[in-house]
């Protein structure tokens, strides 16, 4: 649609002959009669309105960014300082100052509450002017107090769009919007962390604010730290939380679970040190496992821990924390005295996974029909071989790569690689033996 | 014919369009406003207006009142054993202001333009609407009460180029709109409000004060406040408001069990006691300031509108915010009625009209609700997704597209919301749509669902599936506060065998019930005499000589304006 054309005006800036073009308009496509023709009017109107109000250099629409810049300007400008308001005003100003330099929450809202609510705030202008330069203070002083931010955006509904102010304003705004956000999110995260284990079936956040708050014991979540999913949840929420929400960090979290997620999340030293716990986990427990039944050590299991692990591995197909252990499970039905009515079971908790994990049905097909292929390809015997070697060379890259971060690889195509890879591997091994015996 | 009607909550009124000017219709008692009261007579005929508003006070339990507040809600109402809906309540008033008109104009009225307050959701539009057909009343057009107040203001104003407020602070609700005048065109700017402020709550103040002070020593218990005693101390405290705006001080007086309590209020005490309720005033102001991004030092002039404007605490207050003296050149109790007759003017293309076109706003977000994804694979609901922002120019349509977040669902449910907040949780839910889609994974489906917000402020919703072009419109079923077509049919029926108590008795009716209510409220040899002059009259009134019943009428009016003054309204 050419906005002009619709506006019956050649191109313009002219707010004026805009509004006047639309006037004229608009008889023509009357609100009431052509609401269609009226809605075509208005987009083209504003859209003219919008480019005309750009062009004129709203403040702030110089392409600088930074608030600071734009502050300074209007500091240092020669204001009507004079005027008896902004006399009120800067006194109001001062005061919250003092309440913010003594950096204690409480005293920073009481500050701002008490200046909110003094009389002479009810003229709207004098609020508007006290809204602008307490931005402006706010700036100045770096101010990160979360409570006092949340006052101040209640005050000002902020909440609901920073349309209003100058481009500069608008920015500092945002992030204290920022910091109450955090807050409000962590805050619902908490709530629904009541439920944690139901959560944690459908949902990593909240099991990350879990982890954070130290709803877990401290053994607990070092091993639910192995999932890259819930690791990263967790590194993404203290991220927020250190830039928005340093007080709570402090005050709020259990100081100790803080700083070992801190320490592994941050530095890369502190990820080597937690190597000992990986060690105690479902990784090294099932490669392990999983690399002694595929090299050929008979092992026996007990009954009792089947049942246990098919538990485990029905649970895998909702949880995302544990892909690995359920893998381990079919691993071991198949070795078990009932290997193949167990492999059944396994074999259609192992697509359901699939279809789970991957998340497009198709792929999933594709996987369960390339293991049939290799099946084919390679006979029965030398397929569960196949199969045993190739997660176990999984689980050990898998676990390999999340340690050292060397590689986002998704699991899914390590899988896939690890696939192919074991599968050469065995037919090199069938060669050997064959030109061996030759 | 289509006439222009103020809806009320504690007062109604209607103005038509004649000769190039909004007048106002008065009613039987020849009175401009018409209580927004509705009872049933000791024989079961339907009163309304001023003679039900006395017999709330020695009828309660056969009177309604206020029930403009539970618009858009499935609260009801009991008169007696019957129960009453509140559209079925706005109906019958109605009813008494089509009769007025009709009388008035000597010809029959099908169609109006009713007001509503902008803050209105769609629930309580729609229930208005009803309230119309209820009363054989074809609502042409829903007006936002301070847009019609505008119209009425802006109107002689139009060759000046100008941006005001509309500070609209009737007897339940309170809206705030931001006009601009130019090139001839009346244009709201943004709108905001509060459903629950109004003259009524300043009221409540008052009773509230007299429990604590004087009531609780007396010995009334909360449980006792119901029924008449309330009625009566609700009387009292808006005659002392009244009072208290006239003459800077009122007494509410009580009988309570053979006491006659009082207490003396003064302006300070009253305006103490409001404060919680005038800082509400601020936040819609600044809210509508804020959208329609203009400086409150940029307005020419704040226009006061509604009957509760009257009071210098609120002057004092918007004088305050402002920095200035609001305007008072309307009637603030017939601005609303007035400019609804100009909509009404308009929307019959009067000639006198022709080059006057008003633009309004949606004063709050509409929009859907959706799931959001987290990390991989996991989806939480209960997000709110906009899609008309609010204070955009009416009438809008916008779309948005939205997809499949769980794997081969057949069934997409979109639920409306309006609201400010992210969460639904927080905003109000208007109603449901259910579309069937192919079954495929996650994502692979989407539809594009359309809000069509129209001038009346009533939502259309309409959704499509892209890959079946199959399209569902919205009919809002889940929303209890919404009658559905086959239950206003039965509304109707069961209204048209309720006897509407004959408009040329109201007069006689109202002077009788006003008399009694004073019996019933004072003591003593008053009483008695009172007792002695309601016998006569209804005496006369079995000769049914009207000439007689006029003379009767008249002495017995003038003796109780002696006792009390003159009525108000």
């Amino acid at each position: 649609m050419n906005i002009w054309r619709e506006l019956g005006i050649e191109a313009t800036r002219d707010i004026r002959e805009i509004r006047r073009a639309y006037a004229v308009r608009l008889k023509e496509a009357h609100p009431e009669d052509d609401p269609e023709g009226f809605e075509r009017l208005r987009t083209a109107y504003e859209q003219a309105l919008a480019a005309a109000r750009g062009a004129d250099g709203l403040p702030g629409f110089t392409g600088r960014r930074a608030a600071a810049a734009e502050v300074e300007t209007v500091e240092t400008a020669p204001g009507p300082a004079a005027d008896p308001g902004s006399i009120a005003v800067e006194a109001l100003l001062a005061r919250v100052a003092e309440g913010l330099a003594r950096g204690d929450d409480e005293a920073a809202v009481s500050s701002l509450s008490e200046a909110l609510q003094d009389p002479r705030l009810t003229n709207l202008e004098l609020r508007a002017r006290f809204e602008r330069r307490l931005l402006e203070e706010i700036a100045r002083l770096d101010w990160t107090s979360e409570p006092a931010a949340a006052a101040a955006i209640e005050a000002f509904y902020w909440n609901e769009g920073v349309g209003h102010l100058p481009a500069g304003h608008q920015e500092i705004a945002r992030g204290l919007l920022g910091i109450r956000g955090t807050r409000d999110r962590l805050e619902t995260l908490r709530q629904e962390g009541r439920g944690w284990f139901w959560k944690f079936l459908i949902d990593q956040d909240p099991l990350a604010a879990a982890l954070l708050t130290g709803r877990f014991r401290p053994r607990l979540f070092r091993w639910l730290a192995l999932d890259r999913g819930i690791f990263n949840a967790v590194a993404r929420l203290l991220r927020e939380l250190r830039i928005y929400y340093p007080s709570l960090l402090d005050r709020d979290l259990d100081p100790r679970t803080v700083d070992w997620w801190r320490r592994s999340v941050e530095r890369p030293k502190g990820r080597l040190a937690t190597a000992s716990h990986y060690l105690m986990s479902a990784y090294w427990f099932y490669a392990g496992i999983v690399l002694a039944a595929g090299y050929g050590l008979d092992v026996a299991w007990p009954d009792w821990l089947l049942a246990a692990l098919i538990i485990v591995g029905m649970l895998d197909l909702f949880i995302d924390a544990m892909p690995l252990v359920g893998t381990g499970v079919y691993l071991l039905l198949a070795t078990g005295p009932r290997a193949l009515t167990t492999l059944g079971v396994a074999g259609a908790l192992g697509c359901g996974w699939l279809a789970m994990r991957l998340e497009r049905p198709w792929d999933g097909l594709a996987v369960g029909l390339s293991f049939i292929f290799l099946m084919a390809l390679s006979g029965a015997r030398d397929f569960m071989a196949f199969l045993y070697g190739a997660f176990g060379l999984w689980l050990v890259l898998g676990v390999l790569f999340r340690l050292f971060g060397l590689l986002e690889l998704d699991l899914e195509l390590l899988f896939l690689g690890t696939q192919a890879a074991t599968f050469a591997a065995l037919k090199l091994r069938r060669l050997i033996e064959r030109l061996r015996a030759a | 014919m289509i006439i222009g009607i103020d809806l009320g909550t504690t007062n109604s009124l209607a103005a038509v369009w004649e000769d190039g000017e909004a007048r106002i219709v008065p009613n039987a008692l020849g009175e401009a406003l018409t209580p927004s009261v509705v009872g049933l007579d000791d024989t079961g005929e339907v009163l309304v207006g001023m003679a039900a508003r006395e017999r709330l006070l020695t009828h309660p339990e056969l009177t309604a009142a206020a029930f403009k507040r539970q618009m858009g809600s499935d609260r009801g109402f009991h008169l007696g054993k019957r129960k009453f809906r509140p559209e079925e309540l706005s109906s019958l008033v109605l009813r008494a202001l089509k009769a007025d008109a009709e009388a008035w104009l000597g010809e029959e009225v099908k169609e109006a333009v009713v007001s509503v307050p902008a803050y209105f959701n769609d629930a309580q539009r729609k229930a208005t609407k009803i309230a119309g057909q209820l009363a054989g009343l074809a609502v042409e057009r829903l007006i936002n009460e301070p847009t019609a107040a505008a119209l009425a203001y802006g109107l002689h104003r139009r060759d000046v180029e100008s941006k005001f407020l509309i500070f609209d602070l009737g007897g339940g609700t309170f809206d705030v709109s931001l006009l601009e005048l130019f090139e001839g065109i009346m244009e709201v700017q943004a709108s905001g409000g509060d459903n629950f402020l109004g003259g009524e709550d300043f009221v409540d103040q008052l009773v509230g004060a007299f429990m604590e002070r004087v009531g609780r020593e007396a010995g009334i218990g909360e449980e006792d406040l119901e029924g008449k005693v309330l009625q009566a101390l609700r009387d009292q405290a808006e005659r002392a408001k009244r009072e208290i705006t006239k003459h800077e001080a009122g007494t509410l007086h009580l009988t309570w069990r053979e006491q006659a309590l009082s207490w003396n209020v003064d302006e300070t005490i009253f305006a103490e006691l409001c404060e919680p309720l005038l800082a509400r005033l601020a936040a819609p102001i600044e809210r509508a300031l804020r959208d329609a991004r203009i400086p409150a030092g940029e307005l020419d002039e704040v226009v006061l509108v509604g009957g509760a404007t009257r009071m210098p605490m609120v002057r004092k207050m918007v004088a305050r915010m402002f920095g200035r003296l609001p305007a008072v050149h309307l009637n603030p109790d017939q601005a609303i009625a007035l400019g609804a007759a100009v909509q009404a003017g308009l929307k019959a293309r009067d000639g006198a009209l022709d080059e006057v076109v008003m633009t309004d706003v949606c004063p709050y977000t509409l929009g859907t609700e959706i799931a959001e994804a987290f990390g991989k694979g996991h989806v939480r609901d209960g997000f709110f997704m906009p899609v008309i922002e609010r204070n955009t120019t009416i009438p809008a349509s916008r779309v948005e597209r939205v997809s499949t977040v769980q794997n081969y669902q057949s069934e997409v449910a979109i639920k409306i919301f309006q609201g400010e907040s992210r969460q639904v949780k927080d905003n109000i839910f208007l109603g449901e749509i259910k579309l069937r889609v192919p079954p495929r994974p996650a994502g692979e489906e989407a539809m594009d669902i359309r809000f069509t917000y129209d001038i009346n402020g009533l939502l259309e919703v309409e959704a499509t599936v892209l890959s079946t072009e199959r399209t569902e419109r919205l009919v809002i079923e889940q929303n209890p506060g919404v009658l559905s077509p086959e239950e206003i049919e039965k509304r109707l029926e069961a209204l048209a065998k309720l006897k509407i108590h004959p408009r040329e008795q109201t007069e006689n009716r109202t002077a009788l019930a006003r008399a009694e209510r004073l019996y019933e409220e004072r003591l003593g040899e008053l009483r008695h005499f009172l007792g002695e002059q309601i016998a006569q009259f209804e005496a006369v009134l079995a000769y049914q000589d009207p000439r007689e019943i006029e003379e009767a009428r008249d002495t017995l009016t003038e003796l109780l304006n002696e006792i009390e003054g003159l009525p108000y309204l």
